[in-house]
């Protein structure tokens, strides 16, 4: 009675194993855009995106399945460099020709970036964006993405610009793994 | 978040090898880099931890001279309870607006958790482990006895890759008999003193001690056997992202304290099997097989 006891236990212990299980998983990269204008008045600038390095930075796993892109959020920054007259600037962005948010002011910072939420996001240009990051991870088409900004001196038109700005683009790609995992 | 299914299974089985990649770990933690990632973890700690302060003793009979040894495997189960399956996140950044959501914890569901900002942009919460068990199997050695006190130890090495490092477990623990100071005849009292470390490489570590007064009462081939105790647990996550040099530096105390602890064990000859459950804020199954000699026969023979 004991042996059969003791040997059900066993059994029981032993039994436990693995199995295959699908975790999903989140990653997160900032796609910083950078332009440099050094001008008076409008400028008109593009900062191009190529699949592969998106992808190098992104680096998920070979066996990824990829579930869903997303564009969490984006932020703007303003450095002064020498020579600048103008306080602000005003901008528009499009991403793939079409914009995804326009005239938003953002004031010029001495010395470093200070980054603000892009307000007023335009959802037809969020989604063409996300659009194309979503095919970059899964296929890498399109090969690059060209992000055009565009802009003037604010609230006077026209003044001397040296500035750089910057604009964070924060990208959250949705991805399962397929794991062997204990069974619990 | 995939680093934390390797390490998920690495606190459950202990020693299996298994691959693990920096990326897996950098994929969580470009998300959980602050207070919600604390509260994603924080269950993780509180499991953990009552299983490292498990699975010490089955009785509480000491020989007051003599030899007396055990060895054998304790297996321990934390049951997750379904209130540490979520916590209330934060969105973090330049998402906007700022929302909350309940969201996964680490045991939750590993549905991802997107809520929608301006503009059609989305807020990622990473999905969990979808576990309602949490195991850690542990090899235990008791020798005693001098004076009437037994010392316990346990150790579990593995090495899992340059990129993580050792894995590794060590414990101790002392217990006296008071059946030395007390007219107690086969009823059986003792207090003991436990300490367990766990550490991951330089990413993980865990430490547990637990104080407790065990008592036991032997009838035919069973012991019947419990305790009351007092138990810590700490569980610290450090790690620094390759991407931008950020840091991860989770330092968590378990959420345990008083816990209560009633058990069986079945002495089949040199054969030990016992099984306890513990009560406290986490709950606990043990399930115990060993070979034990010196530890009852005198006790039977009485």
């Amino acid at each position: 009675m004991k042996a059969k006891f003791l040997a059900l236990v066993l059994g029981a212990v032993l039994l436990a194993g693995c199995e295959d299980r699908t975790f999903e998983y989140v990653a997160t990269v900032s796609q910083s855009l950078d332009y440099t204008v050094d001008q008076e008045g409008a400028f008109d600038q593009t900062y191009t995106v190529v699949a592969n390095s998106f992808n190098d930075e992104l680096d998920l796993p070979d066996d990824a399945i990829i579930g869903d892109v997303f564009i969490e959020a984006l932020s703007v920054g303003v450095k002064e460099l020498s020579g600048n007259e103008a306080s602000a600037v005003k901008l528009t962005g499009s991403a793939g020709g079409i914009n995804f948010v326009e005239d938003l002011v953002v004031d010029v910072a001495t010395g470093t970036y200070e980054f603000t939420v892009m307000a007023g996001l335009i959802e037809e240009g969020i989604r063409r964006m996300r659009d194309d990051l979503m095919g970059i991870v899964e296929s890498g088409n399109p090969p690059s993405i060209v992000f055009r900004l565009q802009g003037d001196s604010d609230p006077v038109a026209g003044q001397r610009l040296n500035v750089d700005v910057r604009i964070d683009v924060t990208v959250t790609v949705l991805y399962a793994v397929e794991t062997e995992f204990p069974a619990l | 978040m995939r680093f934390f299914a390797t390490l998920i299974v690495l606190l459950c089985i202990s020693l299996s090898a298994v691959n693990l990649r920096a990326q897996d770990f950098e994929d969580f933690i470009s998300k959980y880099t602050d207070a919600n990632g604390k509260a994603y973890m924080q269950p993780l700690a509180d499991a953990f931890g009552a299983n490292l302060n498990s699975g010490l003793y089955h009785s509480a009979y000491i020989k007051d001279q003599g030899f007396q040894l055990y060895l054998g495997i304790s297996v321990m189960n934390a049951f997750i309870p379904e209130s540490n399956k979520t916590f209330l996140g934060n969105t973090q950044g330049f998402f906007n607006p700022e929302q909350s959501a309940t969201v996964p914890t680490i045991f939750g569901s590993s549905q991802v958790v997107a809520i929608e900002g301006d503009g059609e942009t989305y807020y990622a919460f990473p999905g969990g482990l979808d576990l309602d068990n949490l195991p850690l199997a542990v090899p235990n050695l008791t020798v005693g006895s001098l004076l009437g006190s037994d010392l316990t130890l346990r150790w579990a090495a593995y090495d899992i890759g340059e990129e993580v490092g050792k894995v590794q477990l060590f414990g101790w623990g002392v217990r006296h008999s008071l059946n030395r100071y007390l007219p107690l005849e086969s009823f059986h009292l003792a207090v003991g003193y436990y300490m367990q470390q766990f550490s991951v490489g330089d990413v993980v570590d865990a430490d547990g001690w637990l104080a407790n007064l065990q008592a036991s009462y032997p009838w035919r081939f069973i012991t019947f056997y419990g305790a009351v105790g007092y138990e810590n647990s700490t569980l610290d996550i450090r790690y620094t992202y390759e991407g931008d040099d950020s840091t991860i530096d989770f330092d968590m105390a378990g959420n345990n304290s008083l816990r209560a602890t009633l058990g069986l064990t079945f002495n089949l000859g040199p054969v030990k099997l016992h099984t306890d459950y513990t009560l406290a804020n986490q709950q606990l199954l043990t399930l115990g097989l060993g070979l034990g000699f010196g530890e009852t026969v005198k006790m039977l023979e009485e």
